[in-house]
């Protein structure tokens, strides 16, 4: 029992991280309607798209990404208690994900919230596209649950510190 | 009373090592709650983070990260720094001072502090080890030099301030180049003058002049380009940065220092950075509004105002809280913390805001170099392994001109006022 859960909180990890592989393409892909709208632009002929598909590429590289940052140490702790007291450590950072559940729990709940909202009220961007403003938005769900996955699975495989973590 | 507890709450979370966008959004959160009730929180809580994250300005952000990233991997750094190198000739410590040039030039293209003080620290260090500085002089001179891209556009700090106080980010990126080159010439000045060892040596080495410069000139050009798409109005900084991704990444491809490998690898560090700085803007922006909501920014404007109208006790109590805060917190974090409080009081006693965004972005420098935390600092010592003793031995001249140049600005306004007074577009 206890195999399968490591198993499958490796294997939650391993997904972060192709997510956020799929976050860094999104950021190539990103340079290319923003620089074709230039060049249209000069032209003469602006594009109705770009603005809506660079914007929600951005916002789909922060949101699908941010899981895998946590395991890897991106984000910026304050370490003054930590390298203080290396004994706390565990506990410090068991706090940590903890909290990162949390925060990713309710932003689970509360992005589904805004895009359900969107959805039965059918509201759409204010841009020449109209753009169901649900579809983007399901990004915040996506990234919180990503995120408490995360949280979740390194205090499953390395409770000890989460900075880091390897994946197997 | 919900202030304070929210601020106790964030504060704790903060010493206990969580992370600090998590503590920014937990707290806020739960701030926000506290005062419209949870239902509504979590509605408010959403709207706000997504509105807070889809921001056209934002784009200019992860773009230009990656092309520090490119730039970093493709190796051009040294030939940059090989053409500057070449051109300081026999002054004392020529090559401390080459290496200040090309951080410049460095600044100009990407965005990243650390990705330019992490690229001279590779490309730089063993160089100035050769000709005999002292670990702390080399060392020093790298992270310093690093610093000068939070004033040179395309600034991720000058964006973000941007973002976060509604100011034009066209007029911030002009605003910053004056300082940044006298900055520059400072650094520079102090190596020539003032640095001990002088270095002098018989000659540069290089003779291909033509060639040096040949090789270094599609990255020389680029600085011009920004500058200039900018300076017109032409385009965005974010159009700017997607034509300098494609620019670097085809320029890597055809002088086959890049692979399709690398361009993907270089990616997904670059997202993640981006992830890391807009995740901590967008639960700033959410703290910020909690703060909003109870008027604590306002409140705070007309307290320090009323203890002091002077701008000069103002800016001097600011720059003491950056230096206090610098030695806990990371400077970016810094920066999106202190601004929505900083700002108000900032406009309170009359400052522009282009002033006092680059008032911001020079406490921003200082706290990048600042021991114990400075990012360039731990950057800089992980790669070539300068003991950070050493290295915090060696920024302090850095340090002390950075908080001189806070003084100008404040004393010499204009020098942040002209150039964006006089750009084709504002």
């Amino acid at each position: 029992m206890i195999a399968a859960v490591r198993a499958a909180a490796q294997a939650w990890l391993r997904a972060a991280h192709a997510l956020s592989k799929f976050s860094g393409w999104c950021l190539i892909a990103l340079s290319l309607p923003i620089a074709f709208d230039v060049i249209a632009r000069k032209l003469g002929h602006p594009t109705a798209w770009a603005f809506d598909v660079s914007l929600y590429l951005m916002v789909t590289i922060v949101y699908i990404g941010v899981a895998d940052g946590i395991r890897t140490g991106v984000h910026f702790r304050v370490h003054v208690l930590i390298d203080r007291m290396p004994k706390l450590r565990p506990l410090l950072d068991g706090l940590d994900l903890l909290l990162v559940f949390l925060l990713g729990a309710g932003l689970t709940w509360a992005g589904g919230d805004l895009a359900w909202t969107s959805y039965s009220t059918h509201l759409v961007s204010t841009t020449l596209l109209h753009v169901p403003m649900f579809l983007p938005q399901l990004v915040l769900p996506i990234g919180g649950a990503s995120l408490a996955l995360e949280a979740l699975a390194l205090a499953i495989v390395r409770p000890r510190t989460a900075d880091e973590t390897a994946l197997a | 009373m919900t202030v304070t507890i929210v601020l106790i709450v964030f504060f704790i979370m903060l010493l206990l090592g969580v992370r600090v966008f998590v503590a920014m959004g937990l707290a806020a959160s739960i701030g926000i709650a506290m005062l419209l009730g949870p239902q509504q929180a979590i509605r408010d809580v959403a709207s706000f983070l997504w509105q807070s994250t889809a921001i056209f300005e934002f784009i200019a952000i992860p773009l230009f990260v990656f092309v520090g990233v490119l730039v970093q991997a493709t190796g051009f750094g040294a030939d940059m720094l090989d053409f500057c190198n070449a051109f300081t000739g026999r002054i004392p410590n020529a090559l401390a001072v080459a290496v200040v040039i090309t951080s410049a030039f460095f600044a100009s293209i990407c965005g990243s502090s650390v990705a330019n003080a992490a690229t001279l620290s590779l490309v730089a260090v063993p160089l100035l080890a050769k000709e005999g500085y002292p670990a702390s002089l080399r060392g020093g001179v790298v992270a310093a030099g690093g610093t000068l891209g939070l004033l040179i556009p395309p600034s991720i700090p000058l964006i973000i301030y941007g973002v976060l106080t509604e100011t034009s980010v066209g007029q911030l990126f002009l605003a910053g180049i004056v300082p940044a080159v006298i900055m520059g010439v400072l650094f520079a000045v102090y190596l020539i003058v003032l640095a001990r060892p002088q270095i002098r040596r018989v000659s540069s080495g290089f003779t291909d002049y033509r060639g040096l410069t040949l090789r270094a000139l599609p990255m020389l050009i680029l600085p011009i380009l920004v500058f200039t798409a900018i300076f017109t109005g032409s385009m965005t900084p974010s159009e700017v940065g997607a034509l300098a991704v494609l620019y670097i990444i085809v320029l890597g491809l055809a002088r086959k220092k890049l692979t399709l490998a690398t361009i993907g690898e270089c990616s997904r560090t670059a997202a993640q950075t981006s992830t890391m700085l807009i995740m901590l803007v967008a639960t700033g922006l959410l703290f910020s509004q909690f703060m909003s909501l109870e008027q604590v920014p306002q409140n705070l404007a007309a307290f320090i105002t009323h203890l002091s109208t002077s701008k000069l006790v103002v800016m001097s109590a600011m720059t003491l809280v950056y230096l206090v805060m610098g030695t806990f917190l990371e400077s970016a974090a810094m920066l999106i913390i202190s601004i929505p409080i900083f700002f108000p009081i900032a406009m309170a006693v009359g400052l522009s805001p282009v002033q006092f965004g680059i008032f911001a972005a020079l406490n921003q420098e200082v706290a990048q170099i600042h021991p114990p935390l400075g990012i360039n600092l731990i950057t800089v010592s992980g790669i070539t392994k300068i003991p950070l003793e050493r290295l915090m031995l060696g920024v302090l001249p850095f340090i002390a001109i950075q908080l001189i140049m806070i003084y100008v600005i404040y004393f010499v306004p204009q020098l942040v006022l002209w150039l964006p007074s006089h750009a084709l577009h504002f």
